[in-house]
């Protein structure tokens, strides 16, 4: 059984994700990064996937289940 | 801000010389005198142009200056297809960007030359002389202007240059052979110019390349202007690109929606979007750890790494960009496809269950 944490940051793009993404480069569209780690049975982090979207064409969701009290 | 003026001070603009006979050739290879700019600046930007309050000299400077940018547009509209008055860094869509020239001391008149000429085109240019200012962290400085923002990376070569064994442009080189390495291999971004019959350096930029297998500019012989205007228009077109980007109808799209809580079989991030997904074959690179990574994975900064970079799109067209770092100890343990340039199609999670998750003792 592996776990994975993800931390979610705003910020301006670099050169090249500005490229890539189609947007100017000066923070007038931000990205939203998003890194998630994930661990081994011993809680142990075994690789990081940072992920770079345009901010204002993307939306993050979790859900989770909630059992019965 | 008048296009093709720099703010800078104690730049010049070539106000003189003869007429101009064709395309942006003759705007290198004429002789000039020169004026400040920052007052012909501050004039236009106060009262415009046609001021009559204006001292004559300034009137009349300004008048060439205005002539001269107009000359430009004219060329570049013409050589772009776009309609005259069209400017790449135009009223309220200031881009960031800027060619960086990195060139020997030997060869200032020359870079003096190629800036004048983008700079008529309405491109900004970054140069160590009117750029770094005392007390400035120059190194600092100049890895924000190579890696951060420069549009386009010059390299200036010649026997002179060839000639230097130590010299700050082999320090300029170094950083911007590894931005070239980070960026997508279809996007320009390193014109290597020579001004003599020099070699090109034979250095190394990854995925078996060389500076030298880059598609170079010769600025001399009878070629010279029309790759002078060649590499105005590679410059321009890469801003045309970054300006068509900034159109309103970007931030009206429906957005993507992406559910991070995402599958228990699998650690990869996917969308529950209808139109189809697709990824490029992941870029692989071993990489030191940096303070950062290390942190984040609990090893010691300088571990190796193996990086997995890809493009993601969506219905073709762009959406995000993707890197992965893995332990070299997964490597070690039998995952060898890591080291691959191609997807994994059973799935990362699938495929480093069978072949190590479980045996990874030290990630280091």
């Amino acid at each position: 059984m592996s776990t994975s944490r993800d931390e979610i940051g705003v910020r301006k793009p670099d050169s090249n994700e500005a490229a890539f993404l189609q947007i100017p480069d000066d923070g007038r569209v931000q990205v939203l990064e998003v890194n998630r780690t994930v661990f081994d049975e011993r809680d142990i982090p075994a690789l990081l996937t940072v992920i770079v979207y345009q901010a204002n064409r993307n939306r993050v969701a979790y859900e989770q289940r909630i059992r019965r009290p | 801000m008048v296009p093709g003026v720099s703010d800078n001070p104690g730049d010049h603009v070539d106000l003189g010389g003869p007429a101009v006979r064709s395309r942006f050739g003759s705007l290198v290879s004429r002789p000039y005198q020169s004026v400040p700019l920052r007052a012909v600046h501050k004039s236009v930007h106060k009262s415009g142009p046609c001021a009559a309050s204006l001292p004559l000299f300034q009137t009349c400077a300004i008048a060439q200056v205005c002539q001269l940018v107009s000359l430009a547009e004219s060329l570049v509209a013409q050589s772009l297809g776009v309609p005259v008055g069209w400017c790449p860094v135009g009223e309220g869509n200031e881009l960031a960007g800027h060619v960086f020239i990195s060139y020997v001391r030997e060869n200032s008149i020359n870079v003096d030359q190629l800036q004048r000429t983008l700079e008529s085109a309405g491109i900004r240019v970054w140069r160590d002389t009117a750029d770094l200012w005392p007390g400035e962290d120059w190194r600092a400085k100049i890895r924000q202007a190579i890696t951060e923002d420069a549009l386009v990376f010059i390299a200036c070569f010649s026997h002179e240059s060839n000639a230097r064994k130590r010299s700050y442009q082999n320090e300029e080189l170094v950083l911007a052979i590894e931005e070239l390495r980070l960026r997508h291999p279809g996007e320009p971004w390193l014109i290597p110019i020579r001004f003599d019959d020099c070699d090109v350096p034979d250095l190394d930029i990854g995925m078996g390349r060389t500076l030298a297998s880059i598609q170079r500019a010769d600025l001399f012989g009878d070629r010279s202007p029309e790759n002078a205007a060649r590499i105005v228009e590679t410059v321009i077109r890469i801003l045309q690109r970054r300006s068509a980007r900034i159109s309103p109808t970007t931030a009206e799209l429906e957005p993507v929606v992406t559910m991070l809580s995402g599958s228990e079989n699998d650690f990869d991030i996917e969308g529950g979007w209808s139109k189809p997904e697709s990824r490029s074959e992941p870029r692989v690179e071993i990489r030191m750890a940096s303070e950062w990574l290390a942190k984040q994975l609990r090893i010691d900064q300088g571990s190796e790494l193996v990086s997995r970079h890809q493009l993601r799109r969506i219905d073709s067209a762009p959406w995000a960009l993707q890197t992965s770092f893995y332990s070299m100890g997964f490597v070690r343990q039998g995952a060898t496809r890591l080291l691959d340039a191609s997807n994994i199609s059973e799935g990362m999670a699938r495929y480093l269950a069978e072949h190590a998750w479980h045996q990874i003792v030290h990630l280091t």
